[in-house]
C-alpha cells in the first residue's frame, strides 16, 4: 500500500536517459563498496574488516525506525514532487478513476496478470540474494499461475500457500549491503534514491519480460506494462493517497518517510510475525525540559 | 482504643479478602484483549448512520483520548521544538494535535463498510510494552498488517504508536510536523495554525497547499 511511486511505475521514462543518470549515480555510489583487496590474512586487514562489519551493523540499526533520511537536494526534489503531483492530478488520477469503474474482479485479475509478468525477474533477484526458499516459491507461483491461472489472470498459487512477493535489482543491491545514497524524487517515476536508480536501470535491461520483447514487434509492451501498472496501483491505493493528501501538513515530508520505510521493509524481507520498527519513546528519549537523548540526536 | 484497632484490622482483612475477587472480575486485559475491545467499542459506537457529524466526533474523541497516550505521541511528533516551547504553547499544541486527529479520523467511521480488525498475536517489547499484531480486513483488497504498540497504564493499556505495513505513524507524523515547523522559520505557531486549518470542516478550510 501507499506506493505513490516505486519500481511499479517503471519504464515510463526513456531507457536511454535513465541509463545516463544511472551511470552517473553508479559512479558516485558503487565506489563505496570497493574497499576490499590486499592480503586478507594480515591482522591489520582483519581488524579493518571487523570495523567495517561493526560499522555495517550500526548503519543497519541507523536504517531502522525513524532514522534521518539523507535528502541533500531537497529543493530540487520538492520541485519535481510538485511536477509529479500536477501530472497525477491531471493524468494519472483521472485515468485510474475511470479504471476504478471496472468491476473489482477485473481489476484484481489485472493486478494478478501484472504481478505474474514480474515474477521471473523476482526469481532471478531471489537467487542473487541467496534466498533459495523464496526463489522456489516464486518459481512455483509462476508455473501454477501461468498454466492453471490462465496466463496469470488468476492466482491459484496463493490458495495453495505460495504467498506473493516482489523483488527487483534495487532490493538485491540493498540486500548486498549497498547503502541508499541520497533520497531522490524523480520526475514521473517518483520516490527513489541513489541505489534504486541503479537498480532501476538494471531492471529495465535485464527483466526477462523486457529482454524478450526488446527488438521485436512487441517492443512497446514494457511501456504498456508500466502505464498499466501505474494506473492499477494508483487505483488500488487511491484511498490511502487521498487520506495522506488530506491529513498531511507537509505532503512531501510524509510521502518521503512512507516510501523510504516501505522500501526498507521490502529489503529486510522481515517475517510478518516479527516486531515492526517503532521509535524509542521512553521518557528520556522524548524531548523534555532539559537536554535529553532525543534532543542530542537532533 | 483497642476496639478501634480491632475494627480497623477487620476492615483491612475484609478488604484484603475482597480485593482479589474484585480484581479477578475486573482483570487487567491482555494487550490483545485491549485492542479487540477497542475495535469493538469503536465499531459499535462510531459507525451508526443515525448519529450526526458532531456526535460522532465527540464519541471518537472520548475513545481516542482514553485509548491513546496523546501527550506522549504529541511530544514525540513535535520533537525538538517541544523543549523550547512554553507551557501555554505546549498545551495549545496538544489541543490542536488532538483536534486534528479527531477531525482526520472520526469521519472515516461514517462510511464504514464492514472493515474489521482481527488480532493475530502479540509480542513483548521493552519496558513491559507490547506490540499487538492485527490484520485490518478491508471490504475489498488484501488485508493490511497493522501493529499496535501499547504501554501499560493503570489497569489497562494505552497506544503509543500504530505501525501500518512497517510504517510507524509516530515517525511519519514527526517528519510531517517537523517539516512544517522548519519551513516556517522554526515557529511552533505555524504548525498549530496548519493543524487548525486541517481541523476545519471541508469547505471552511482556507485554500492552500494540502
Amino acid at each position: 500500500m501507499l506506493s505513490l511511486s516505486n519500481s511499479d511505475l517503471s519504464k515510463l521514462g526513456s531507457v536511454r536517459r535513465t541509463c545516463l543518470t544511472a551511470l552517473l549515480a553508479a559512479s558516485l555510489f558503487v565506489g563505496a563498496s570497493a574497499a576490499r583487496a590486499a592480503d586478507p590474512s594480515s591482522p591489520a586487514i582483519q581488524a579493518q574488516i571487523a570495523q567495517v562489519e561493526i560499522a555495517q551493523v550500526e548503519i543497519a540499526q541507523a536504517n531502522q525506525a525513524g532514522s534521518e533520511i539523507w535528502d541533500p537536494i531537497e529543493p530540487v526534489n520538492r520541485y519535481f514532487f510538485e511536477v509529479n503531483r500536477f501530472l497525477d492530478e491531471f493524468i494519472l488520477k483521472p485515468t485510474s478513476a475511470w479504471y476504478g469503474l471496472l468491476p473489482q474482479g477485473v481489476r484484481t485479475s489485472t493486478g494478478n496478470f501484472l504481478g505474474n509478468l514480474r515474477t521471473p525477474w523476482t526469481v532471478a533477484n531471489d537467487g542473487l540474494q541467496g534466498e533459495g526458499t523464496r526463489a522456489g516459491t516464486a518459481v512455483a507461483r509462476f508455473f501454477i499461475n501461468t498454466i492453471i491461472g490462465f496466463f496469470g489472470f488468476f492466482d491459484p498459487a496463493k490458495e495453495m500457500g505460495f504467498a506473493p512477493h516482489d523483488e527487483d535489482a534495487g532490493q538485491t543491491l540493498g540486500a548486498w549491503g549497498v547503502q541508499e545514497g541520497p533520497y531522490l524524487m524523480l520526475p514521473v517515476l517518483g520516490s527513489s534514491n541513489g541505489r534504486d536508480i541503479v537498480g532501476f536501470a538494471v531492471d529495465a535491461f535485464l527483466d526477462p519480460f523486457n529482454l524478450l520483447t526488446r527488438g521485436t514487434r512487441l517492443d512497446w509492451a514494457p511501456y504498456a506494462r508500466a502505464g498499466a501498472s501505474a494506473v492499477h496501483y494508483r487505483d488500488a491505493n487511491s484511498q490511502q493517497i487521498d487520506d495522506l493528501q488530506r491529513s498531511s501538513t507537509d505532503l512531501y515530508a510524509t510521502v518521503r518517510r512512507v516510501s523510504v520505510e516501505r522500501r526498507r521493509a521490502e529489503i529486510r524481507n522481515a517475517d510478518p510475525g516479527s516486531t515492526p520498527p517503532s521509535p524509542r519513546m521512553t521518557d528520556g528519549d522524548l524531548p523534555g525540559n532539559s537536554g535529553s537523548r532525543a534532543d542530542a540526536a537532533q | 482504643m483497642p476496639r478501634r484497632i480491632l475494627l480497623t484490622c477487620f476492615a483491612l482483612l475484609a478488604l484484603a479478602l475482597a480485593a482479589p475477587s474484585a480484581r479477578a472480575q475486573n482483570a487487567v486485559p491482555t494487550a490483545s484483549q485491549f485492542i479487540d475491545r477497542l475495535s469493538q467499542t469503536a465499531i459499535e459506537g462510531l459507525t451508526s448512520k443515525d448519529i450526526d457529524h458532531d456526535e460522532r466526533k465527540e464519541r471518537f474523541r472520548k475513545i481516542f483520548t482514553e485509548a491513546f497516550d496523546v501527550t506522549t505521541i504529541g511530544r514525540f511528533a513535535l520533537g525538538a521544538p517541544w523543549r523550547t516551547a512554553s507551557e501555554t504553547d505546549r498545551a495549545e499544541y496538544l489541543k490542536a494535535f488532538e483536534d486534528y486527529i479527531v477531525a482526520s479520523y472520526a469521519t472515516r467511521f461514517a462510511d464504514y463498510g464492514g472493515e474489521k480488525i482481527v488480532t493475530v498475536g502479540s509480542r513483548r517489547g521493552d519496558d513491559n510494552e507490547a506490540f499487538v499484531q492485527s490484520q485490518f480486513m478491508r471490504a475489498q483488497g488484501a488485508p493490511v498488517r497493522v501493529t499496535w504498540r501499547v504501554r501499560p497504564n493503570a489497569d489497562s493499556w494505552r497506544i503509543i504508536d500504530v505501525i501500518i505495513e512497517d510504517v510507524s505513524m509516530a515517525i511519519t507524523q514527526r517528519d510531517d510536523f517537523s517539516a512544517t515547523v522548519q519551513r516556517n522559520g522554526g515557529r511552533l505557531s505555524a504548525l498549530i495554525e496548519a493543524l487548525r486549518a486541517k481541523t476545519a470542516p471541508p469547505g471552511a478550510a482556507p485554500a492552500g497547499r494540502s
